[in-house]
């Protein structure tokens, strides 16, 4: 009986080990294969190279994100996605650009981190890598829109402060004209009476001091005109035009101030303005900008139209501003010009006048660089 | 010889006026207030009154009323700091000749005067003009009206400018006749409206009526 059941058992045995064996390879095998899984699911390129530089895995997210596939990437490839790659360090969370298979752009943020056997030793190093490039877009837009409304939130702010500005400077004009008004009228009219009998040194003088009175008269008057708000006269207007007769009006001045006029005007549509208002404005700038050129320059005017607007631009070849003063150039009685030589009051009220159009005034400058002021007017629309 | 009556509550104003005033050849009388503006009207003609608006108890604009109450005829000039602007013109609807803003040149106050002497010979001329009898009968005009609107050179102007344009814009006119003060020349305009020579339409722009352009044959027949 013996020499039977021994050998059975035996056989049993075998097969039990045999099957055993097997169950255990296969479970090596379903966890192999469910790591696998996991890996090609994930959604971040996982890859791994040993310690010779062979690539012993790469993801499908690996595939994805770079182009290559696995059997295309090698170390070399790899070394150049990746240039501070190395296979005997860790690196923590790094961002890097990467030029994929396809020459397009990403911005990979990666980790690497050393792998070890069961003594210890390394053997290669496993490296995740995230593709950040749609989330750095974000916050470069929200970067952007964030500097935006700052940008914005100061100009509303300065465009508050200038019209607190205006509205006091109103008051005081009105004030100042009322008391300043008797005594100037007084100092011309005794002025003038003197001037009558005066002779020789004592004319002379007394004219000084008459011209002196007419200035100090006109500054109260332009104070107070600033301080009325014009009555607006809005028709079609064609800007072109209006800016041809500026330079022909000013024409006397441009040649003795040796200012060469370069024009280039491209056909614009009308504009609803007021055509007198806006050749005051254009007075103004092409005043300031013959006051920033004293031994002669260039006066660049062109028009365009551009997002719905005519524009009209007036460069010039002066001393431009200085960056500190561009924030404040819109402000009433800010001027950068010697005292006596402005009241301060031409750019803002240029500034007044464009926003009573509708439309925007900006300036260009640098020092040395000139100055470019740009005026921007809403096209006319009849359908309006 | 022409009077004047200069009213002002600054004596300082009064004492330069008058003197500039006499040395153009003018006769020239001054009250510092409003009440010793209209004593002296009550007993003397004067030609022109030359008043500050704002004064102290009695305002230049007490002072017009009583001067035209007691002369029509007397020709009352506003003198008034540019801040009272809108009240220099309420005073010209109730009769001022024109105002004058402070501060002011002299040549301003003399050629206001002389103007407003030139306004008077052609009111008269005018009045007397048959043609202008006729044309306020026969369009049921205010004949002083018209002659008011028609004596100022600057009305005159206007109507000869829209008689040559036919229409023209508040702005153009402004240009054309180079006039600085747009609130004068609204005030103008105004007053030949008002006279009916000069209408406005839905785009607010100018031109004559049928009457303005009978009025200007008036005006070629007797200038």
């Amino acid at each position: 009986m013996l020499e039977y059941i021994l050998p059975t058992i035996a056989i049993l045995l075998l097969v039990v080990v045999v099957y055993a064996y097997l169950d255990l390879r296969r479970l090596g095998e379903l966890d192999r294969e469910y790591l696998n899984l996991i890996l090609d699911n994930a959604t971040i390129a996982i890859f791994s190279i040993d310690s010779e530089g062979d690539i012993k895995s790469w993801n499908r997210a690996s595939e994805r994100v770079t182009g290559y596939s696995k059997e295309e990437i090698t170390f070399d490839k790899l070394k150049i996605l990746f240039p501070d790659f190395k296979i005997d360090s860790r690196i923590a969370s790094q961002e890097t650009r990467i030029k994929c298979k396809d020459g397009s752009l990403k911005t990979m943020q990666y980790s690497t981190d050393l792998m070890r056997d069961a003594g210890g030793s390394p053997i290669g190093v496993v490296c995740v890598a995230e593709d950040i490039t749609k989330r750095k877009k974000i916050e470069q837009q929200l970067k952007e829109y964030s500097e935006q409304l700052e940008k914005k939130v100061e100009e509303r702010t300065r465009a508050l402060i200038r019209s607190e500005k205006l509205a006091l400077v109103g008051q005081v004009a009105v004030a100042l004209a009322h008391e300043i008004g008797n005594p100037l009228t007084n100092a011309s009219l005794y002025t003038q009476l003197l001037l009558k009998k005066a002779r020789g040194e004592g004319r002379k003088k007394l004219s000084i001091i008459s011209e002196q009175v007419d200035a100090a008269t006109s500054t109260v008057k332009k104070l107070l005109d600033f301080s009325r708000p014009p009555e607006y006269e809005f028709r079609k207007v064609d800007v072109n035009r209006e800016l041809s007769r500026t330079l022909e009006i000013m024409q006397p001045q441009l040649s003795k101030t040796n200012v060469k006029v370069i024009k280039n005007l491209d056909s614009v549509p009308y504009v609803m303005a007021d055509h007198l208002q806006l050749q005051q404005v254009f007075v103004n700038l092409i005043n300031n900008a013959c006051h920033a050129m004293p031994d002669g320059g260039r006066l660049l005017v062109s028009t365009r139209v551009k997002n719905e607007h005519v524009e009209i631009e007036i460069s010039d070849t002066g001393e431009g501003i200085p960056k500190e003063h561009l924030g404040r150039i819109f402000d009433p009685f800010f001027t950068t010009k010697k005292a006596g030589k402005g009241t301060g009051l031409g750019l803002s009220i240029s500034h007044q006048i464009i926003e009573r159009h509708s439309g925007s005034i900006e300036v260009k400058s640098g020092v040395g660089g000139g100055s470019t002021f740009i005026v921007r007017l809403p096209i006319f629309n009849k359908e309006a | 010889m022409v009077r004047i009556l200069i009213v002002d509550d600054d004596e300082q104003t009064c004492k330069g006026l008058e003197e500039i005033l006499l040395g153009k050849g003018y006769e020239t009388i001054s009250a510092t207030s409003g009440e010793a503006a209209v004593k002296k009207l009550a007993k003397e003609d004067f030609d022109f009154v030359l008043t500050d608006l704002v004064m102290p108890r009695m305002s230049g604009m007490e002072v017009l009323r009583e001067a035209k109450r007691i002369n029509p005829k007397t020709h009352v000039i506003i003198i008034t700091a540019f801040a009272t602007i809108e009240s220099a013109v309420e005073a010209m609807q109730q009769g001022a000749s024109d105002y004058i803003s402070k501060p002011f040149k002299l040549h301003e106050v003399q050629n206001t005067l002389k103007r407003i002497l030139e306004e008077s010979k052609f009111e008269e001329k005018l009045r007397q003009s048959a043609n202008a009898q006729k044309l306020s009968k026969e369009y049921n005009l205010d004949i002083d009206a018209v002659i008011k609107s028609l004596s100022n050179p600057v009305r005159r102007e206007i109507i000869e400018l829209l008689c040559e344009h036919s229409k023209s814009r508040f702005t153009d006119i402004k240009e054309e006749l180079g006039i600085e003060d747009a609130t004068k020349l609204s005030f103008h305009l105004r007053t030949l409206k008002n006279a009916r020579l000069v209408e406005q339409d839905s785009e607010r722009v100018y031109s004559l009526c049928a009457t303005g352009k009978k009025i200007m044959e008036v005006l070629k027949s007797i200038s």
